[in-house]
């Protein structure tokens, strides 16, 4: 019971992402349009601000749609993003996983929040790109009663000096961008990505232990991003 | 041109990922590619050797929990011991209860070449490790007889769990006890020894202290910890190759049975409650001690290897 709720969720909150995505693209053409009507009337003041303070609400909409497979925060995972700085290579997702139950346990969900960065970007063609390497750290969270953030009241204190339920997660990776349209105005931008990550308590484990190998730390995560611009 | 080398760079890029095993869904994930139920199989190769022994020897470790450098070492020196029967390790294989955690450290012990057992320590319960443990070990709490010795391995990290879960499980106790008693009214005195290895000992904040007298009340019910059991005098362990302080802890215990308990993460030999039942209590791996116990049939030797 407890399981078919959390899919339930899982679902509507699926589709609120896919929703939401789409109204911010519709919104985005309208803006468009209004902008045009704009440039051909007088302009009023009011106008301006109204515009402006437009602009800048849209900038609070996301126009990155995520799906990702594996790398620690979910089985699957699904999200927004938002890019924003210098050639909008700065970007903040926000990620719901989903952990299906596998051996034992329930089926688990988590929340990540990830800022990235591409310093560098190389270009094959007018199509193809790619951003040789992305930067993140990521916060992740799981949603199960067996984990708390800080000890529960059953332990003395000081007990673990650790919190079970939060992950810094630092990861390293590379994407291939595409563009999918290419008239001058709208250009949505399909990006396959993968992610090599490891996470605080990892790297706690490795760094006194020579026997452990690097590779015993890493998770591999890939996934797609759609950018509306 | 360009195309060419898009296509050499998605031909490497998939190669890349289709190469390699370092998916990874969750710290805490549960997974059934580690090992699978080792203490079953683990309690039937000792209960098979240990037909008819009548010296058992076993090593003890504890606490091995992100320490894989020392476990190694320890590893590596019991395999070199030829007179070992079996290796027993009092929990805390992990420290956060971290798959990968358990994945480590179960293939480190999986190099022993002897037999060995573990019981679940208070750190392998964070998070999801508890039902990792379940996966890969099996139950939290069991018996066995080796030989003439009767080997109990309890749970005993209650702080871990609900009241509503019993830690210690009495009703696994009784039913036990009467399974070894039925076994000695059958086949006198083909039981003499008890063994009870657990995490943590009564006195611990680990342990559920408010039975810490039935516990021991049950305990004692064990072949080897009544009330009559004869108990080690001075001239018994005068050649034994052991510290003062630990002969001093041991005049006046059992000599047909006793505990072994880590958790405290120091050398420590108690007789919890003033009861004459010996607690023996190993440091974390790090202080690379190893307890290593020879039960003969007129009691046992204990003696402290470094590594």
């Amino acid at each position: 019971m407890k399981s078919n709720i959390s899919k339930i969720a899982f679902c509507h909150i699926l589709i609120a992402l896919v929703l939401c995505c789409s109204v911010q693209k519709i919104s985005a053409q309208e803006n468009v349009v209004e902008a045009d009507s704009i440039a051909n009337k007088r302009v009023t003041k009011y106008q301006k601000r109204v515009a402006t303070a437009r602009e800048h609400w849209m900038n609070l909409l996301p126009n990155i749609s995520i799906v990702q497979y594996a790398g620690n925060i979910g089985f699957v995972s699904a999200g927004l993003g938002w890019d924003y700085g210098k050639h909008d290579r700065w970007e903040t997702h926000l990620m719901l996983g989903f952990l299906p139950k596998m051996v034992m346990n329930d089926d688990m969900l988590t929340l990540t929040i990830r800022e990235s960065i591409c310093p560098w970007e190389v270009k094959f063609n007018d199509r193809f790109s790619c951003n040789p390497a992305t930067f993140s750290l990521a916060l992740n969270t799981v949603f199960n009663d067996e984990f708390w953030y800080t000890e529960t009241e059953r332990y003395p204190g000081d007990y673990y000096r650790f919190s079970s339920k939060m992950r810094i997660q630092l990861s390293i990776g590379g994407q291939i961008n595409f563009m999918l349209k290419d008239n001058k105005m709208m250009t949505d931008r399909l990006t396959f990505y993968y992610d090599v990550s490891s996470f605080d308590l990892a790297i706690i484990s490795y760094v006194p232990n020579k026997r452990l190998e690097f590779k015993d730390i890493l998770a591999l995560g890939i996934g797609l991003k759609y950018k509306f611009y | 041109m360009k195309t060419n080398r898009l296509k050499i760079f998605l031909f490497l890029f998939l190669c890349i990922l289709t190469g390699c095993d370092q998916f990874r869904y969750h710290p805490y994930e549960n997974v059934d590619n580690i090992a699978t139920q080792l203490t079953e199989k683990n309690v039937s190769v000792i209960e098979k050797n240990g037909r008819g022994l009548d010296t058992i020897r076993f090593a003890f470790i504890s606490d091995t929990q992100r320490n894989y450098d020392d476990t190694r070492k320890a590893v590596d020196y019991l395999n070199s011991c030829t007179e070992l029967d079996f290796v027993l390790h009092g929990g805390d294989l992990t420290d956060f209860g971290l798959t990968e955690e358990f994945r480590w450290m179960t293939k480190e012990l999986c190099r022993l070449k002897h037999p060995w057992l573990t019981v679940i320590g208070n750190h392998d319960f964070l998070g999801t490790g508890e039902h990792q443990y379940r996966t890969i070990y099996g139950p939290y709490n069991y018996s066995l007889n080796v030989g003439h010795l009767h080997l109990v391995c309890l749970n005993t990290n209650s702080r871990e769990q609900e009241y509503s879960i019993p830690v210690p499980d009495f009703h696994f106790l009784e039913d036990d006890i009467k399974e070894v008693q039925e076994i000695n009214a059958e086949h006198p005195d083909s039981i003499t020894h008890t063994v009870l290895m657990m995490h943590s000992c009564p006195g611990d904040e680990q342990f559920n202290n408010n039975v810490a007298i039935p516990f021991m009340v049950y305990v004692r019910q064990y072949p080897g910890l009544e009330k009559e059991a004869s108990v080690f005098t001075e001239a018994d362990i005068e050649s034994w190759d052991i510290s003062e302080e630990d002969k001093k802890a041991i005049v006046g215990t059992f000599r047909y049975g006793f505990v072994i308990n880590g958790h405290k993460h120091h050398h420590d030999l108690i007789q919890a409650l003033n009861y004459n039942c010996l607690f023996y209590g190993i440091p974390h791996i790090g202080e690379r001690e190893i307890f290593y116990f020879t039960i003969t049939p007129d009691g046992f030797t204990y003696e402290v290897k470094y590594f």
